[in-house]
């Protein structure tokens, strides 16, 4: 069973829905037009509930099957979100806003999804309840968790969810999947080191910050090669590094250092986080000064539920004929917000040889659409047969 | 009084996205071993009877995201001496520790090292009769510390023998303090070494 016939229908009339969501790109709970868009567009297909405003600018969709004997109910997410990137594409439907681009294929994703929703609200061959999850913020705001805080699993009673994310270097309608931890957890740190500034020709009378923030930058990289279980992931990188003055004849009284750390598992994100704030807290003591290590901690792990990925492998492979293991992707994804409350899978799809998600150069194929419809289709027909 | 020099290092390595750390030569590690290693000048390499200060003031990395290994870092501070060997000894070991340690880690460093101000060393003659008029005008001359901020009046120095020497303020805040102020009592004292300077330098016939 490759891609069904009827995507190959609506490819054209997708594709229209996809430049028209590129040229006029939001950025992370400013989607105002695009989930107006998206709304509208449920509305003409018939769903049996459409519902606007859950996670501030998310949109929830509902397409009830021919029966509802199984009782199941399943979440399909696309985000809808743009870049703030100056576009350098040269499309004539590129972004008509500067600074803002969907660099990363969430105008393909959103356009997807609408796809399969028209599709199976013409059809509704399957016996259970979809709902179509369109999410704000996936770069960075968390508009997943947004959703999942306004009570949106439970509201709808959602079961399962699945997600998809298109991806660059993989051949066009490929897929790609793992089971476990997928994608990295996102934390972010700040720490002020407190010293005694003064005047650079007295060291005696100091106590030097910027000698104490290096001493810990460089006991910092210990976290990876002497803490951590060398099975294990873990990036501590410190990107920023910032002397209270610029003077070259004071000693500044503090530094600030800024970073962020990735990692796999629960339990190398709590030893990251512990093992900052014991480091710079010793540093500091040792040169009699002051640490205060705040550590935010952003997207969970991105973890993908055996059975689930199974399936959704088991569909890919129907759809496409194949479904490649994924690598470890050390970038985070909001989605796991979504896969910690239920139980999921989340598969990329090739975009073929295009430039990287976030490069101003970066378009969403759109040879991809049949390949991303089918399998959206196919998830909700196999995992809810219809009598 | 100290020679007065000033230093930057901009530190360059590769930037790329903070969870690709293996794609990246991280600028900002490469620049945290350089602080480290340039303590060892005072420390290790020299003369422990030879005065010196280098000190690291300013550390900035080129970008400030928290996601975003910086391409470069930029290191900014002073080194202060009291010797000529010295002076000579911290400038090569600057260069030569910052550009082997970045190297070490597949970047690169450039140095620029600014000499500013020279040493203010007072000639023995002109100060042992600069001693001999204070004494006389104010009944003692104290033994000065040595100082290792910097005094342009070195320049003066380098091209005539002369003397440099402090006048009591009393118990003020100190100089470049914001609640310093000149002490107008000091005003006879001073004016009368001046004075004394020139009618005893060159006494009328």
């Amino acid at each position: 069973m490759p891609v069904k016939n009827r995507f190959a229908e609506l490819q054209d009339e997708i594709t229209v829905w996809r430049r028209d969501l590129h040229e006029n790109p939001e950025i992370l709970f400013e989607t105002h037009r695009t989930s107006a868009l998206v709304a509208e567009k449920l509305q003409a297909f018939g769903c049996d509930e459409v519902v606007t405003g859950i996670g501030r600018t998310g949109v929830v969709g509902v397409i009830k099957g021919k029966s509802d004997t199984s009782g199941k109910v399943i979440g399909l997410r696309a985000d809808m979100d743009a870049l703030p990137i100056h576009e350098a594409t040269g499309l004539t439907y590129a972004s008509k806003t500067d600074g803002a681009m969907h660099a990363c294929g969430h105008d393909g994703h959103t356009a997807m999804l609408l796809g399969a929703a028209k599709y199976l609200a013409e059809t509704r061959n399957f016996d259970g309840t979809v709902v179509l999850i369109f999410q704000p913020a996936e770069e960075g705001g968390g508009g997943g968790k947004e959703m999942c805080d306004d009570g949106m699993m439970e509201r709808w009673g959602i079961q399962e969810v699945y997600g998809m994310h298109n991806w660059p270097g993989m051949p066009v309608g490929s897929f790609a999947i793992r089971t476990g931890a997928f994608f990295a957890a996102t934390d972010q740190f700040d720490i002020d080191f407190e010293g005694r500034g003064g005047h650079a020709a007295k060291p005696q009378e100091t106590v030097d910050t910027t000698v104490m923030a290096s001493q810990a930058v460089v006991a910092l990289q210990t976290i990876a090669s002497r803490n951590a279980d060398p099975v294990d992931q873990v990036v501590v990188s410190v990107t920023s590094f910032e002397t209270s003055s610029k003077a070259f004849n004071v000693i500044p009284q503090r530094v600030h250092l800024k970073g962020t750390v990735r990692t796999m598992s629960r339990e190398m994100r709590d030893l990251a986080e512990h093992r900052i704030k014991e480091i710079c807290a010793g540093v500091a003591a040792t040169f009699g000064g002051m640490a205060t290590v705040e550590y935010h901690r952003g997207y969970p792990v991105m973890v993908n539920t055996e059975e689930q990925t199974e399936f959704a492998a088991a569909v890919a492979r129907a759809v496409s004929g194949n479904c490649e293991d994924a690598p470890l992707v050390m970038g985070g994804e909001d989605f796991a917000f979504m896969l910690e409350e239920r139980p999921g899978a989340y598969i990329l799809v090739g975009n073929g040889d295009t430039a990287h998600v976030h490069h101003p150069e970066y378009n969403f194929n759109d040879e991809v659409i049949p390949a991303g419809c089918s399998w959206w289709a196919e998830i909700v027909e196999r995992r809810m047969p219809a009598a | 009084m100290a020679a007065t020099h000033e230093f930057f290092i901009e530190v360059t390595g590769h930037g790329e996205h903070a969870a690709h750390p293996e794609e990246t030569v991280d600028p900002t590690v490469v620049a945290s071993h350089i602080v480290l290693a340039l303590q060892t000048i005072v420390s290790r390499n020299a003369d422990p009877i030879a005065q010196g200060v280098l000190s690291v003031t300013a550390m900035e990395t080129s970008s400030h995201a928290y996601k975003v290994i910086p391409q470069s870092v930029r290191l900014r501070g002073t080194v202060r001496t009291q010797s000529a060997d010295l002076q000579d000894l911290i400038e090569w070991r600057l260069s030569d520790l910052a550009e082997a340690t970045a190297q070490e880690f597949g970047g690169a460093a450039r140095i620029e090292y600014l000499r500013h101000v020279p040493i203010t060393s007072n000639a023995t003659e002109p100060a042992a009769f600069a001693a001999e008029i204070a004494t006389s005008a104010s009944g003692g001359c104290g033994q000065a510390p040595l100082i290792m901020g910097g005094e342009d009046f070195a320049f003066m120095h380098q091209e005539r023998p002369g003397a440099f020497i402090f006048v009591g303020n009393g118990a003020s805040a100190a100089v470049h303090h914001p609640e310093y102020n000149f002490d107008d009592e000091a005003i006879p004292a001073g004016c009368r070494w001046f004075a004394e300077l020139i009618e005893r330098r060159t006494p009328a016939a």
